[in-house]
């Protein structure tokens, strides 16, 4: 072993020492020295023979208690969750440098392909969150919407396709013979890749296909060459063993929870020679996973070691075994209409399965879906079901408003329920939308003036992070200031709109913009936020706390974290009672200053009104807010005034550096959260601070339970899961229904 | 292996989504690709055996702990602690227990009386087997709701401005 390996072995040894699920078996090696005095278990100075003979993890055993592999929650900032089949999934957690390791190690295999950071890599189709910020997914039914939003994609070259092989070739069937922009590369991952449907892909997106592996919880990846299309496992992250045709891994970078000889489930084949290519990583051929055996007359074979070849006619296929003697394929043909002979197909069958039973399933290829109506309402109705009602109902069943309107609507929609997840909201299609609405003249009625200004400000919010923004802000204002002078109403919501729009923007020009607004006479709004409002300080809390946590300047950073799930919270007691002088106080919250110099305007609730003074005590002088504190926690009446009084005393605790006593906060948030007197989001800080204590109590399972809870919401994870649970799943071109 | 001409290739492709629509898809759709049910397989430290636990699970009082099977109650457990069952009696409505150290020996901070004797069994829970007293007994009780708390989260991005922007008041 290379020294550098094991000092980092040592070094995870030591620390996977920690986790009590991993004690017995580092007893029973002799690879840790009980000390009773201490109660710590340190690594026997033989610990490079002990490891050897260390038994074997499997992901079964992880599985069933998680928590007890977890050795800290110290610079947790990754959590992964493995693939698998309803229930049968494992959530891990890694920290910050693991998940950079594993990043830079990526870009390195990428670059082997040519696709660097100016190559944008879009998954297709298929469970997988885009890697790096400039690429994107894109999800849901394979169908014409999916296929020209792809086309329009890869019409920004350079770009590069990611996905399971099963999903790009059903992609590709459909796009066969349209004009397709060129690809970098064609990325297969999560399953088997087999020769037919290489050819396909190449066939079809005119680009080299790259087969990459990747059992992440382990610390395993590996990736093509394009040299001699072999595949190098990622030998730097993890100490790699084949035992009896399994791989064994031992992660080197994770800290958080650390896997020792641990067994993913694959079965792998090493290759003696090394490549041709020159990289000195290991290759080898992966075979799949034991259960997945398939019946040959060779005996049970995985499907990594069958060979599934393309033929003629057929653009791709899947086999079904009911057992050792009957088979289903299903073929899905190519549309030419002519004889489609099965002749090599029977040859191939015979050959590789025996003599047995086959069954075909013929796919028709779908008919063209005719284009979606649109069901268009009145205006107004549009306005007030977006205003007084829900958006979600709007987003799933609703019409779109008659005239102008209209693509104010689209814009709406193409940002807040997107079918490509990205990073930053940014997409054609919204930019589509977007220059459309920034060129709609100014409107007679102020009703539908107002909304425009509302979407253009929402809009500013969301795609904070362009260089756009600032202009799309400025004309919302332009419109907003014309329409006050012609209407004097303060009252209206908009004018809130205008103030949280700030809050996603460059924050050095925050106090000249809220200025501007206060000069106008805007700071004596008396506005009582509607949905719309809510909505949009929801969308502008994202990118805020995304440059937040860049500048690393908030008073609740690093000990009162994740910020957004504070925020989020707030909202969650406050709904309608949000006024200006919260909005000021978020943004303090966020930046450390805040944006109008008396911000202490009273609102419609006393209670409210207290809990914000105390607010700003505590983000300004933690140390002394003992008379704030009095007066805001003697106002609580309900239960849910006294359920935020607790969750602020949490918040002070945090900020003042004192854990918290499980024993004590655990029952009552517990309580608190049964009877719903507070939204689970506000807790995330909380259960963050409390793994960290339940660590050091031994307790890692409850631990573990805390970190699982303190998942920090996100936009785009929710619209992923959203789309991608229905369709997009993994799907095995050769699968054994017996079992 | 079937053999097609042009000619029937028509028929065949209705029948072919026939079955592909009604006979084979609900089967390919859950065929499970069976796994072993996960365990945890670990021996126990040196000097411990595994025993079964259970649980107390009172609606809110503690329970009492009685002499003999409904006999005079000589001391309580509280809701939420593990206990070792040691005996069921012939009815199989009451169970002794014993505490985790095998013995009473005084001085339970968080169950100041804990007797050895004979409690309701409807008022226990099986845990399973454990070396030690389960370390962390609420973590077992727990898991099911903080993780739905995590997923209700991730689900319901845009309902959350939807429903906040009902709440009229705190108060
Ligand atoms: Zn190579």
């Amino acid at each position: 072993m290379h020294s550098l390996t094991a000092a980092k072995l040592q070094r995870i040894l030591a620390r996977a020492a920690i986790a009590p699920g991993n004690r017995d078996r580092f007893l029973s090696a002799g690879l840790v020295i009980p000390q009773p005095a201490t109660g710590q278990f340190p690594l026997a100075a033989d610990w490079p023979t002990a490891f050897a003979r260390l038994p074997i993890l499997t992901q079964e055993t992880v599985r069933t208690n998680p928590g007890l592999f977890l050795a800290g929650v110290e610079h947790c900032a990754y959590r992964g969750v493995t693939s698998g089949s309803q229930g049968n999934h494992l959530i891990y957690f890694a920290d910050t440098l693991w998940n950079q390791t594993r990043l830079t190690q990526l870009a390195a295999f990428l670059q082997g392909w040519g696709i660097d950071d100016r190559v944008a890599i879009v998954n297709v189709a298929s469970r997988l969150f885009p890697l790096r910020p400039q690429d994107t997914t894109l999800l849901g039914a394979i169908a014409p919407p999916l296929l020209e939003t792809l086309l329009m994609q890869l019409s920004y070259p350079p770009v590069a396709i990611r996905g399971y092989p099963s999903r790009l070739c059903e992609v590709a069937a459909r796009l066969l013979g349209k004009p397709i922009p060129p690809v970098v590369a064609v990325i297969c991952t999560g399953e088997s890749l087999f020769e037919f449907q290489k050819q396909l892909l190449e066939q079809v997106f005119a680009a080299p296909v790259v087969n990459e592996y990747g059992c992440q919880e382990s610390g395993i990846s590996g990736f093509t060459c394009p040299e001699a299309g072999r595949l190098h496992l990622d030998d730097t992250r993890c100490v790699y063993e084949v035992i009896d045709g399994q791989l064994v891994t031992t992660d080197l970078w994770n800290v958080v929870m650390p896997m020792v000889r641990y067994q993913c489930g694959d079965m792998v084949q090493l290759d003696a020679h090394p490549c041709d290519c020159g990289r000195p990583q290991p290759t080898a051929k992966i075979l799949g996973r034991q259960v997945d055996g398939i019946y040959t007359p060779q005996g049970r074979q995985l499907p990594g070691a069958l060979m599934l070849p393309a033929f003629e006619g057929i653009l791709h296929y899947q086999v079904m075994q009911e057992d050792a003697h009957h088979l289903t394929l299903r073929v899905y043909p190519d549309a030419h209409d002519r004889p489609l002979s099965f002749d090599a197909m029977a040859t191939w069958v015979t050959a590789t399965f025996g003599e047995v039973a086959v069954q075909v399933l013929l796919e028709q290829s779908p008919d063209p879906v005719p284009a979606s109506v649109l069901t268009v309402c009145n205006p107004d109705v549009w306005i007030h079901g977006i205003t007084q009602g829900n958006w979600t109902e709007w987003l799933q069943s609703g019409p779109l408003p008659a005239g102008e309107l209209q693509v104010v609507a689209q814009l709406l929609q193409a940002i807040v329920t997107p079918i490509v997840i990205s990073y930053d909201k940014n997409s054609m299609v919204v930019q589509q939308y977007l220059q459309a609405v920034l060129t709609l003249p100014i409107q007679t009625s102020p009703m539908i003036e107002r909304i425009i200004i509302r979407t253009l400000f929402f809009a500013s919010s969301c795609l904070a992070q362009q260089p756009g923004a600032i202009a799309i802000y400025q004309q919302a204002r332009e419109r907003l200031y014309q329409l006050f002078e012609k209407t004097s109403d303060c009252s209206h919501p908009a004018i809130l709109d205008a103030f949280i729009a700030t809050l996603a923007l460059p924050w050095d020009d925050v106090p000249t913009r809220w200025q501007a607004l206060l000069q106008r006479g805007l700071g004596q709004t008396s506005a009582i936020p509607d949905t719309f409002t809510l909505q949009h300080l929801i969308h502008a809390f994202e990118p805020a706390v995304q440059r937040a946590n860049a500048v690393k300047i908030s008073p609740l950073v690093p000990s009162c974290t994740p910020v957004l799930a504070v925020l989020l919270g707030d909202l969650a007691t406050l709904g309608q009672q949000v006024n200006l002088a919260w909005v000021a106080h978020w943004f303090e919250v966020l930046s450390g200053r805040s944006p109008m110099a008396d911000p202490c305007v009273l609102g419609q609730d006393a209670f409210c009104d207290r809990w914000l003074q105390w607010r700003q005590h505590l983000i300004r002088q933690p140390q002394t807010c003992d008379q704030a504190w009095q007066q805001f926690s003697q106002m609580a009446r309900s239960p849910q005034q006294q359920a935020r009084v607790l969750l602020e005393q949490g918040y002070h605790h945090l900020l003042a550096a004192q854990p918290l006593p499980p024993a004590i906060w655990l029952p009552q948030l517990e309580s608190a959260l049964q009877a719903q007197l507070i939204s689970p989001v506000s807790v995330a800080p909380l259960w963050r601070s409390l793994a960290q204590t339940l660590i050091e109590q031994q307790q890692h399972p409850l631990a573990y339970d805390c970190l699982l809870a303190s998942v920090v919401p996100s936009s785009a994870s929710a619209r992923f899961e959203q789309l991608a649970h229905p369709e997009n799943r993994k799907q095995a071109v050769l699968l054994n229904l017996d079992g | 292996m079937p053999w097609l001409t042009s000619w029937k290739h028509r028929c065949f492709l209705l029948l072919a989504v026939l079955l592909s629509g009604v006979g084979l898809a609900p089967r390919a759709q859950s065929a499970p690709l069976v796994e072993a049910s996960p365990r945890v397989a670990q021996s126990c430290p040196d000097g411990l055996k595994r025993r079964p636990f259970a649980r107390v699970v009172t609606q809110a009082d503690p329970l009492s702990i009685r002499s003999q099977p409904n006999g005079r109650v000589i001391g309580t457990v509280p809701k939420g602690w593990a206990v070792v069952p040691v005996q069921t009696d012939a009815s199989k409505q009451w169970v002794k227990i014993n505490s985790h150290f095998d013995r009473y020996d005084g001085g339970f901070a968080s169950a100041p009386n804990f007797r050895i004797g004979w409690v309701a069994a409807r008022y226990l829970k099986r845990l399973g087997n454990f070396c030690d007293k389960p370390e962390n007994p609420m973590g077992l009780l727990h898991w099911h709701r903080f993780s739905q708390y995590s997923a209700s989260l991730q689900a319901n991005w845009l309902q959350m401005g939807d429903r906040w922007a009902v709440l009229r008041s705190s108060r």
